[in-house]
């Protein structure tokens, strides 16, 4: 009776995820040019696959993607801890500033990345204009468009963006923590520091292997911050896995080898997502 | 009633029939829906989905609309032929994506080859531009019939110009790069142009290499991008960018709306871009756009190096092979397309129609008075307009964008960057 229960969301979840994620798998091993059916869909075995890891492009997609996916994701659990911290005391009007923080997650990511574009525009956008007024800069910078600058643009976006994700489910684990902890570890002498090493970071392990699990896995198929504000330039330096594998899709037509990529994807998540779970998946325990 | 009256009577019903407009008579007698895939996000649908309004309250016949965006229509055109669903009567396709669907066998030539029914008269195909009839046609067939064209002119802010002391616009490359330098001052640019990578910077680089005497591929179909014309002109491109210092350095990831938004707001004082401009400038309330520079927009035919020449594109509805009603799609298509919906088009949308005639018909010269040397300068550009159509016309852009990008913020040399495209473009074809 259960599995009757359950079989309406198991039927949906089939038919709109697992049977498009395997004919993808299905579609890997074939050579298939949407725009020329009369090619057929002939087997080809790995050879998307050597394709790929033959492509100077998509190497350089992979590596920029896991590049980003490092970057943005330490630099978001850092500032998403303070955040965290910050929220966790008491202080007037902390409600109201819980629910501002989570604004910029709030936005649509294509209304963040059109924002974005438009502030970070190098002859009228806001950011420049602001920058010179204040005497930060002395000339316009190429945020988008220089590729020095385009990467690390994308990453501060990203992390605005996500922060406030984590900070919310590190503050959960943090409203988590007994305050008897504290006291405990007050009573034995430890500093506002040791407690925080001893008490806290250990017993936020769960809360953190959380958010680093979600974060990972969105930050692997970024999409649209790219694909809006850049297309992956300038030089393809900012290039990402998901983007890579839409041109090769929508643009080229290339079902085959676009299906391949999108596999490898999956792989390197889930690749990431079991080393997660095996390093900090572990009991929780106090020194 | 007497064999005679019934004769006569039969007669004249046959003649009145004669008489009624042939989408109407041909409409009534289909089935009672025509299914049609529109694109949404262009200048043209305010005015079409007004068209498919009036057809259906003039036929009866209810329009089944598909509605798609720009980026992903194609695509999803595809899987829809292939599916055969929906199976769309009529389809809006920019014509840069109509070699792949004409190789992929899924649209229906329309000059009477496949159905003697669905032909465009040769009155009709007389009235419209010889070069926007030679962007819908592939091996000998028409494919599609044209419904708004955008081919590029050159935009420049009139006062700007007589601050400067330039009396007319530049009409040559090195009058171009002159005159930029000019206008090249405190935060404003001499020069803008679209330079994303993809189609857009591919489209500047195509009008350069026409303009310096070069062709995009040769009769059979490979890269002649990589000539000494296709190096002098991406090597112009770069120097705008790097050397002249007359666009502003973020211009390679520009697309039509921050070009046209920079020219709006007064901060490039010269830009390459779309008919569609004009009205945003001058009529902005009409647009919905607003506009610093209302009364202060010059227009004029690109300058050139060799060749007086600009790139077109048409808006084209087509009829695809796994149509339901085909001749219902013909019928709409035919309304969509008749001279009285280009006249709207013009009036109303402030487009501009593939049909000649249009513009020099007295309406539009009564109620668009200060339009008309516009639509005269822009009758002459399509003229000699070279159509950005070309085989796997987006897998060859995206290609070619990125090592246009490359050049462009000089990781390569221009040379090695038409090397490369053309190493890529060769092999994307050979698939």
């Amino acid at each position: 009776m259960a599995y009757g229960f359950i079989l309406p969301s198991l039927a949906l979840i089939g038919g709109v995820m697992a049977y498009p994620m395997f004919y993808s798998f299905y579609l890997s091993f074939h050579f298939r040019i949407l725009s020329r059916p009369r090619l057929g869909t002939p087997f080809v075995g790995l050879a998307n696959y050597l394709e790929a890891f033959r492509d100077p492009l998509f190497l350089r997609a992979l590596w920029q993607t896991v590049y980003f996916s490092v970057v943005s994701i330490l630099a978001e659990c850092v500032i998403g801890l303070g955040v965290a911290l910050l929220l966790n005391q008491r202080f007037r009007g902390r409600n109201v500033t819980r629910g501002l923080v989570l604004l910029p997650w709030m936005l649509s990511p294509v209304v963040a990345a059109f924002t974005w574009a438009w502030l970070l525009n190098d002859a009228y956008g806001l950011v420049n204009f602001l920058l010179m007024k204040l005497g930060v800069l002395h000339g316009p910078v190429l945020w988008l468009g220089d590729v020095g600058w385009a990467m690390g643009t994308i990453i501060v976006v990203d992390v605005w963006r996500e922060v406030p994700f984590v900070a919310v489910v590190l503050l959960a684990g943090l409203q988590s923590i007994p305050d008897e902890l504290y006291e405990a570890a007050r009573i034995d002498g430890a500093t506002p520091g040791q407690s925080f090493v001893a008490v806290t970071l250990p017993l936020l392990k769960p809360s953190f292997m959380v958010a680093l699990l979600m974060r990972t896995m969105i930050a692997i198929r970024l999409f649209e911050l790219v694909f809006i504000m850049t297309k992956g330039g300038p030089a393809s330096t900012t290039e990402m896995l998901a983007t890579f594998t839409y041109k090769e899709a929508f643009i080229k037509f290339n079902m085959g080898y676009s299906a391949a990529t999108s596999v490898i994807m999956l792989l390197l998540s889930l690749g990431i997502s079991l080393v997660y779970i095996r390093t900090m998946g572990g009991e929780t325990a106090l020194r | 009633m007497r064999r005679r009256e019934f004769f006569r009577l039969g007669a004249g019903a046959v003649t009145a029939m004669g008489l009624t407009p042939a989408w109407t008579r041909a409409a009534a007698a289909q089935a009672k829906k025509v299914s049609i895939g529109v694109v949404v996000n262009t200048s043209d649908y305010k005015w079409i989905k007004l068209l498919l309004q009036q057809y259906e309250q003039k036929t009866g016949v209810k329009i089944e609309e598909f509605q798609y965006q720009s980026g992903d229509v194609i695509p999803k055109y595809t899987m829809a032929f292939e599916a055969k669903r929906p199976r769309f009567d009529v389809v809006m396709i920019w014509d840069f994506y109509m070699p792949q669907m004409v190789a992929g066998k899924y649209l229906l030539p329309l000059d009477g080859s496949a159905d003697p029914k669905i032909k465009l008269p040769d009155e009709d195909r007389a009235d419209y531009f010889n070069q926007s009839l030679r962007g819908v046609t592939f091996d000998g067939h028409l494919y599609g019939v044209p419904e708004s064209l955008d081919a590029g002119m050159l935009y420049y802010r009139k006062d700007l110009f007589a601050e400067a002391g330039l009396k007319q616009p530049p009409r040559t490359w090195d009058e171009l790069v002159e005159y930029a330098k000019k206008l090249t001052k405190g935060g404003q640019w001499g020069y803008a142009f679209i330079g994303a990578p993809g189609w857009t910077n591919t489209y500047t680089f195509f009008e350069f290499l026409h303009q310096a005497g070069g062709t995009f591929l040769d009769v059979k179909g490979a890269p002649a991008f990589n000539s000494e014309a296709g190096l002098k002109a991406l090597q112009f491109m770069v120097d705008l960018r790097n050397k002249h210092r007359v666009v502003p350095p973020g211009i390679n990831t520009y697309l039509n709306t921050e070009v046209q938004t920079g020219f709006l707001n007064g901060t490039f004082a010269m830009a390459r871009h779309w008919p569609f401009l004009f009205g945003m400038a001058e009529f902005s309330e009409k647009w919905g756009a607003k506009s610093a520079v209302k009364g202060q927009t010059g227009y004029a035919r690109l300058p050139y190096l060799v060749k007086d020449v600009a790139g077109f594109n048409n808006w084209a509805y087509c009829i695809p092979t796994t149509a339901e009603n085909p001749q219902a799609g013909w019928d709409l298509i035919q309304f969509l397309t008749s001279k009285d919906s280009c006249l709207f088009e013009m009036l109303f949308g402030l487009d501009m129609t593939a049909r000649q005639s249009i513009y020099r018909h007295p309406e539009v010269k009564a109620k668009m008075p200060e339009f008309v040397p516009f639509f005269d300068l822009f009758a002459g550009i399509m003229q000699t307009a070279v159509p950005f159509v070309f085989p796997e016309a987006a897998g060859v852009s995206e290609v070619m964008g990125q090592e246009i990008d490359k050049a462009m913020v000089g990781q390569i040399t221009p040379k090695q960057a038409l090397d490369a495209a053309a190493a890529r473009v060769r092999d994307l074809v050979k698939r």
